[in-house]
């Protein structure tokens, strides 16, 4: 039995587990795929992981926080 | 390369055991030394299994066994320190892996299937924002793997199975981590016999020197100064001024002929025997890499006789912890190092049959001061001797403060005189 423990599959993509951290009361994960590297924000309710999109500027702002500039 | 396991025995002992030599533990303080010795200075991959935690660095891999246990047992706050900063390591391993890559906005969202390992750092993460709130989540996410591991894995945690971690994927494989330990309990009681024994005596071929002129010069100089550093490290103050007279009597700067570079940037944990506490100390020409808990000395600072002579004590309780608390051995490794002195206790296992384990665990077994010379240009050979000479009032007997399995503090003794005072 194989499978990968630091994937997050969302829509069929797979992504790779980067850092996550807690910023300004909400928190924010960065992921990779074989391109490029994404932030998103994400919760976890009734045993799910739900990621959330953000708006450029706060990207900006946890990208910097996480040292992925 | 050298493969350390770490656990908790049946006695709630926290317990280290490495691939090339099974049969030597070292235990509690020693152990979590290793620990710490091992993850220093930095830590090469650091991965997450249901059960244990693999850690490779430059010094050997390494394999928590039930990590989570050791956490929840409370073992040590060190301990569970360093866990949480081996835990911190992984997003460091990953930006490095992924650090060249573009980092786009891709407006991601919705439900996500999650890895193990990644759900762990994200539950952590949400930990840190609801402590409270959290603890049902985690317990139920980290016991119920359900949405994110299929019911075989789930299966194999029930039954027995273990699992490894290799190339980003997880093996469930059958469980022979409890057997193991299983055959290293017999072996840590054995080793619990003798520990502390007021009646331990020995003898070796040296001559009181005390009163030497290089004795009463080091002794006149030096020894108050030497009394309270090594009270606060639990250790007697003429052993640690009969160090510092081998070492230099007085003679040079660097009392203690501390070995900057040898050290640098390894924290070491030592318990302050005043302040009845753990403390961490850094030799690094960067104090600022390093948390302000941690007491930071640099190459300037141990030109103050006082600081060099408090180095010099958290060293020789280093070297001490190496041998495993015993007394003889620990004053040797002060020069000979790690590396040597495992040498010499390997061959005289070999020489005598007896082993490195049952040598260590007796405070008057010094049958290695026979083989120390199969080490080349390397120290001194008769260093334990040198020190003993400049000792004074050896025939009391050398005595040294440990913490033991319950946390109290305790004493370990031993005397070695002189061949010429055997009856």
């Amino acid at each position: 039995m194989v499978k990968c423990m630091l994937t997050i599959t969302i829509d069929q993509k797979q992504y790779e587990y980067i850092d996550s951290i807690l910023y300004e009361g909400k928190t924010y994960v960065a992921l990779s795929d074989s391109d490029d590297i994404t932030i998103c924000e994400y919760t976890i309710k009734q045993d799910q992981v739900i990621l959330h999109a953000i708006d450029d500027t706060l990207f900006s702002s946890v990208k910097e926080a996480m040292h992925l500039s | 390369m050298t493969t350390y396991e770490f656990y908790i025995n049946k006695d709630f002992d926290f317990c280290c055991t490495r691939s090339d030599n099974p049969n030597f533990v070292s235990k509690n303080i020693a152990a979590i030394q290793k620990l710490e010795y091992l993850t220093q200075p930095t830590i090469g991959k650091a991965r997450i299994t249901n059960r244990n935690m693999i850690i490779e660095t430059p010094r050997g891999s390494l394999t928590l066994i039930n990590y989570r246990e050791m956490q929840d047992a409370k073992v040590d706050p060190y301990l569970e320190k360093l866990i949480f900063k081996i835990k911190q390591e992984l997003p460091k391993a990953q930006k490095k892996k992924h650090g060249k890559k573009p980092v786009r906005n891709k407006k991601i969202a919705g439900v996500a299937v999650v890895g193990t390992l990644a759900l762990v750092a994200l539950v952590n993460t949400i930990r840190e924002k609801e402590k409270l709130q959290a603890t049902s989540i985690i317990e139920d996410l980290e016991n119920d793997f359900t949405q994110n591991t299929n019911a075989l894995l789930m299966n194999g945690l029930r039954q027995g199975y273990s699992y490894s971690y290799k190339d980003n994927t997880v093996k469930v494989e059958p469980d022979t981590n409890m057997t193991q330990m299983e055959n290293n309990l017999v072996e840590i009681s054995n080793q619990d016999a003798n520990l502390s024994d007021d009646t331990a005596v020995a003898y070796l071929d040296f001559e009181d020197e005390r009163y030497s002129i290089t004795g009463e010069y080091a002794y006149d100089l030096y020894y108050d100064s030497v009394k309270p550093y090594a009270e606060k490290w639990g250790l007697p103050s003429n052993l640690m001024t009969g160090i510092l007279t081998q070492e230099t009597a007085g003679n040079y700067a660097n009392l203690m002929q501390v070995e900057f570079n040898v050290w640098k940037d390894q924290i070491l944990t030592v318990y302050n025997f005043n302040e009845e506490k753990y403390e961490k100390v850094v030799l690094t020409e960067n104090p600022q890499n390093y948390d302000s808990d941690i007491i930071c000395i640099t190459r300037q600072d141990l030109e103050n006789p006082k600081t060099n002579i408090s180095v010099g004590c958290i060293l020789f309780r280093q070297s001490l912890s190496y041998m495993n608390y015993h007394i003889g051995a620990g004053i040797q490794c002060y020069n000979y190092g790690y590396g040597n002195m495992q040498q010499v206790l390997d061959y005289t296992a070999k020489m005598t049959g007896i082993s490195k384990q049952e040598i260590l665990a007796d405070q008057t077994n010094l049958d290695f001061m026979n083989y120390t010379n199969i080490v080349n240009d390397q120290g001194d050979s008769n260093y334990l001797m040198h020190v003993l000479r400049y000792v004074e009032n050896i025939e009391d007997g050398i005595d040294i403060q440990y913490i033991n399995r319950d946390g109290e503090i305790d004493n370990l003794h031993v005397t070695i005189l002189p061949n010429s005072k055997k009856m």
